[in-house]
């Protein structure tokens, strides 16, 4: 964690994902869980609807959130606002690929997450999102 | 249609316009993911064969309910109606797995490397190929056997083929004649007579489906660009396509901009060239991005590596076949240079004399010279290269260029050594040469005297004037009637064909020179016939008169009759002058090395070019005179023009890496498991799609193509006596039909000039059977010496096609077979395979991408047993089962009303099984649509950041940057409208459709 900031980001995922740190930064551990089960459902519901909405990336992701937020003490305080930002990016449908319209959908926010969780100093948590290509 | 109803599909019997309609064909209509063109043919009496295509946003469609289906008896004896419906159903499914299977589809004896090419095309998600063969392998045959395979699929309904002027018919034919696909032929006059006969605000590129037409024609972009930009084609075929590579400046490249405009309206695209690049690795990644603008990153195209270009293209060797080839490659002998030598007659030597005495001169003065470039090469070597060729040939040159200089200055030391030149040219012809003598000898040695039994000889000679008093003094020696009328050239027995032989008569020639029974025996060709065109059909001599100083040249030539499906070994023979005069003797050792260097690389895995790395005749014909015959180095043949201090030029790395490429995609070509879904998907990212779906590859067929065709005929005869269907006639292995009316107009067979043009089932109008009789046979060998006849007899038409499913004949049989069963009805039998009271309901069922193009494609049967039980069974299954083939018509009424109770039940379940194979699909699909909107994402990431950067080196407001900044546009464009197409295309509907189409009830 010799940075800053989440490195390994394009310059417009990054920006995405300052302005959701900020959106997010009082958030509540309950709320992060929340939103993201919340969130959760509406992507089951439309991959009900189109096949083509990456389900399971996307409960790897919910996996990877969940332990962040139970293992939240353990997260270091400059990493929190941007894994709080890392949630609000995920439940973001319209960014920089569209959660329930693009194939890859959920492969920028798979992106965000593994940089907020290396700087957490968390890569055991991170997700290959070519792992989770077939239904 | 609603997004929310079941999608329309092809074989869907539908209400529009208060007519009814066959569907033949749904495309997304290009406005919203919602809209669609619905092709049909008109089935009732009002609109019966008619084409037309309905767009869902405008016109109301009511497809018919399965739901409501009403049950018919059939009468019929045998049940023969509900056999050739099931049958015609059967052959409306189109192939949705990716395994080529073209057994019976054409003739042709496809060798492995050939269905290499098959498979890797269809495993793409979108078709994109370049075939880089090398000449003479075939790859016109293999364009033919990947469309046979894409028209299977639903994915070549509209083609469009790019082809130089000499090579329309050849290409037209050989698809006709061997594949059933039928291509028309366009030319700019056919193009402004049609728009004529059309509509003014008709797209004349919409009217026929399938078309050929020169790139000459079609590369007055600004002519066309408004109507090609609203035509989209399944798949567009660009032959000889370095022609389309462009040239330093791209852009201002008209081909080059064709086939980019054509790139972007096609679904899938086949690029063919024995020359795919030019020693650079601009122009061949220009070509790659022609066929996929997201293989190379570098806006440049300088910048990838193999793995960048592998999937796109492949180069194969006559070598590297040549084994599984055998007898269809048969090995090619050259005639000792000592046989085809000739001592130069004393008034030959006269003329060296003049000629060395030039050369000697300007040598010098060149030495002497600080500015050697400005040495002109007529005088160093032209002429010498010209007498080689002919007195004629040279003295005409150093008229004209006395003429020339008489204007500017008489006095001048070149004038006077021209006046020499000429004094000892004067009275030589080329009657009295030693070279005419030598192939007089030659002619001889075949038993060639012009008669009948003479074989056919191709004589190439660089010079038209050559030609011409070559041509004149053969037919004058053998006695021959001869005229240099180009109208009479494909009706006498020595021709000529060159540069300016206009195009229609260039094919005549051609055609007559590859037809047995035509009188012309030998074709005397300046280089013009050395590209692309297949002389090897009654042919194996050539004789090269004189001598081009390049390998390129050497080998083109040579490649009209030592191609695959040549079964007589190919003769070669180069006829050659030795003179005493010392300038010049040094000269035959790099003349014999030339001829031997040709001859190596025919039994190597190389190409001609990569010799000496110039890749253009021109260029190496001037490096040989400058490097080899005026500086005497008999070794110039053997080191590459262009290197550097390493040792090696782009051209090395290009080709190494194209060697590299190829061989790594062969070698995945070749693994058993290419393409299965283990993950080891053979670079395509393809799934193995039949492993699911295990029927959706195999062809399940009632009846066969004959029986089919004799059979389906015969019913509609007997049903409609009033349509005037003559009986087909079987002569031996033939089967003649004589087109009925509406056969002929769905043929396109205009009868009288007001009539409609029905350009989406026309066939060529060159290919008509004479009396209208349509000639079949399913005997492949018998198709194979049809082809061969015709060569012999009438040229390239065949007279008797194969019988297949793909035959225009067999698909409006198909079409109107399906006809006979009325809309939302299906026939019921009774079998007494089956239990009492036992109901089987079949279907075949279709799930849809968003565009309409079938994805899944099933047949299947839903069966309610004794005591309730419900069964799924595949439909082949059942029809086996219960024998259909076989059964008999007992006459026994079935119990409609119980029967039709069932099938609101029996369409559900059908639905259901169809939504798991649709679950399946997905499975399988989504993966590479992953992989490839990753793959895509990535390279426009990559091309973006390149772009950024030029800008930023650059600055904002130079020229340049406001280009890139488009490019930038552009790209995301791209990627948007790719990402549309997958998303279209591979993309399962909702809603799965099903058809009822037999109902079966026990007996038992």
């Amino acid at each position: 964690m010799s940075e800053l900031f989440p490195a390994g980001l394009m310059n417009y995922e990054f920006e995405i994902l300052c302005n959701c740190s900020k959106a997010a930064c009082n958030w509540t551990i309950n709320e992060m869980k929340e939103k993201t089960d919340q969130y959760f459902s509406s992507i089951e519901k439309a991959h009900e609807r189109n096949s083509i909405v990456n389900v399971n990336l996307a409960a790897a992701i919910v996996e990877s959130i969940h332990s962040v937020c139970l293992d939240w003490k353990t997260i270091p305080e400059i990493a929190r606002p941007w894994c709080k930002g890392m949630v609000q990016y995920f439940i973001k449908t319209d960014d920089d690929e569209n959660d329930l319209e693009s194939p890859i959908g959920f492969d920028d926010d798979a992106g965000v997450l593994n940089a907020c969780l290396k700087f957490a100093g968390r890569p055991d948590l991170c997700v290959d999102p070519e792992a989770y290509d077939d239904l | 249609m609603t997004s929310n109803q079941a999608p329309i599909t092809p074989g869907t019997r539908i209400i529009c316009r208060d007519a009814e309609w066959l569907v033949t064909r749904v495309d997304a209509s290009g406005y919203s993911i919602d809209d669609f063109e619905v092709h049909c043919v008109g089935t009732d009496d009002l609109v019966r064969g008619h084409q037309s295509i309905f767009l869902t946003q405008l016109d109301t469609i009511v497809p018919a309910d399965p739901g409501k289906t009403q049950l018919i008896q059939d009468n019929s004896n045998g049940y023969k109606l509900s056999k050739l419906f099931i049958g015609a159903q059967l052959r409306q499914m189109p192939a949705t797995g990716l395994e080529p299977d073209l057994d019976g589809l054409g003739v042709f004896n496809p060798m492995d490397f050939q269905l290499a090419a098959v498979k890797h095309a269809l495993k793409q998600l979108r078709p994109r190929l370049l075939l880089a063969d090398a000449v003479g392998l075939g790859k016109t045959i293999q364009v033919g056997m990947i469309l046979t395979e894409l028209i299977r699929r639903g994915r070549g309904v509209r083609i469009l083929i790019l082809a130089k002027k000499s090579m329309l018919t050849q290409f037209q034919s050989e698809l006709w004649n061997r594949f059933n696909i039928p291509i028309v032929r366009l030319d700019s006059v056919g193009i402004a007579r049609m728009r004529l006969k059309i509509p003014a605000n008709k797209n004349p590129f919409e009217v026929y489906q399938r078309v050929i037409i020169s790139i000459d024609t079609l590369k007055n972009v600004g002519r066309y660009e408004h109507f090609l930009k609203r035509t989209h084609w399944d798949v567009v075929i660009i032959d000889e396509a370095h022609n389309v590579a462009g040239a330093s400046v791209p852009e201002k490249h008209q081909s080059y901009r064709l086939a980019r405009l054509l790139s972007r309206h096609t679904d899938s695209m086949l690029l063919t060239t024995a020359t795919p690049h030019n020693g650079k690795k601009e122009t061949f990644g220009r070509l790659i991005s022609l066929l996929d603008p997201s293989a190379i990153p570098d806006p440049a195209f300088k910048a990838y590596d193999s793995d960048d270009i592998k999937n796109f293209f492949l180069m194969r060797f006559k070598e590297d076949i040549r084994k599984e080839a055998g007898k269809m490659l048969a090995p090619r002998m050259v005639i000792p240079i000592s046989d085809t030598s000739i001592a130069a007659t004393p008034a030959e030597e006269i003329v060296f004399n003049a000629l060395a005495g030039l050369r000697t001169a300007l040598v010098k003065d060149r030495q002497d010279s600080e500015n050697s470039k400005r040495q002109n090469h007529l005088l160093l070597y032209g002429l010498y290269k010209m007498f080689l060729s002919s007195p004629e040939a040279c003295l005409n040159t150093v008229e004209n260029r006395m003429g020339k200089l008489n204007k500017d200055n008489a006095d001048s030391h070149e004038y006077r050594q021209l006046e020499t030149i000429a004094d000892s040219l004067s009275g030589l012809k080329i009657k009295n040469t030693s070279r005419y003598t030598v192939l007089k000898k030659q002619l001889k040695a075949i038993c060639w005297n012009g008669e009948k039994e003479s074989p056919r000889v191709l004589i190439f000679t660089e010079y038209r004037k050559t030609q011409e008093v070559l041509a004149s003094a053969i037919a004058s020696d053998f006695k021959l009637k001869y005229s240099l009328k180009f109208e009479k050239q494909a009706k006498q027995v020595v021709s000529i064909i060159h540069g300016g032989t206009p195009d229609t008569h260039l094919m005549e020639t051609v055609e007559a020179f590859a037809t047995g029974s035509a009188p012309i025996r030998m074709l005397v060709a300046t280089d013009v016939a050395s590209e692309g065109i297949n002389l090897h059909h009654e042919c194996h001599h050539i004789i090269h008169f004189d001598l081009p100083w390049s390998i390129i040249t050497l080998i083109q030539r040579n490649g009209r009759i030592d191609r695959l499906g040549q079964e007589q070994s190919p003769v070669l023979r180069y006829l050659m002058v030795d003179t005493d005069q010392g300038v010049f003797k040094g000269d035959k050792a790099i003349f014999e090395r030339l001829i031997d260097k040709v001859e190596e690389i025919n039994s190597l895995r190389c190409s001609g070019e990569s010799v000496l790395k110039l890749y253009d005749s021109k260029e190496e014909e001037a490096y040989i005179a400058d490097q080899g015959i005026l500086s005497g180095n008999i070794n110039v043949l053997d080191v590459p023009a262009s290197q550097n201090s390493n040792g090696f030029s782009e051209a090395d790395f290009l080709e190494d890496m194209l060697r590299d490429a190829s061989l790594s995609l062969e070698a995945e070509l070749k693994r058993p498991d290419y393409g299965s879904e283990d993950g080891q998907d053979g670079g395509t990212g393809q799934p193995d799609f039949d492993a699911l779906t295990p029927s959706q590859n195999q062809r399940y067929r009632l009846f066969s193509d004959k029986e089919f065709f004799l059979q389906g005929y015969k019913y509609l005869s007997e049903t409609h006596p009033q349509a005037g269907f003559l009986p087909i006639q079987e002569k031996g292995k033939v089967m003649i039909l004589t087109a009925p009316k509406d056969l002929r107009r769905r043929l396109g067979k205009q009868e009288n000039p007001n009539d409609a043009i029905f350009g989406a089932t026309a066939i060529p109008m060159e290919s008509w059977p004479r009396n209208d009789q349509f000639r079949l046979t399913d005997d492949v060998k018998q198709a194979d010496l049809a082809v061969k006849a015709a060569r012999n007899m009438s040229g390239y038409w065949s007279q008797e096609l194969l019988c297949t499913e793909q035959h225009p004949v067999l698909l409006w049989i198909k079409e109107r077979i399906l006809m006979e069963i009325e809309r939302e009805q299906a026939p019921i039998i009774i079998s007494n395979k089956l239990k009492k009271e036992e109901l089987c309901f079949c279907f075949i069922g279709q799930v849809s991408s968003k565009s309409g193009n079938p994805l899944v494609v099933n047949g299947h049967a839903v069966s309610f047993l004794q005591g309730g039980e419900v069964i799924r069974q595949e439909l082949s299954q059942v029809l086996e089962a219960i024998d259909f083939q076989h059964m008999d018509n007992q006459g026994l009424e079935p119990n409609l009303k119980a029967a039709g109770l069932l099938i609101h039940s029996a369409v559900k379940e059908s639905l259901s099984y169809l939504k798991e194979l649709k679950k399946n699909r997905d499975k399988i699909l989504l993966g590479p649509i992953r992989k490839e909107s990753r793959r895509l994402k990535k390279w426009c990431r990559k091309r973006e950041s390149l772009l950024l950067g030029l800008i930023q080196k650059h600055g904002e407001s130079a020229k340049k940057s406001k280009v890139w900044k488009q490019d930038i546009q552009e790209i995301q464009a791209y990627v948007k409208d790719r990402e549309n197409w997958l998303h279209n295309r591979f993309i399962t509907t909702q809603e799965p459709s099903t058809r009822l189409i037999l109902v079966i009830q026990g007996k038992e």
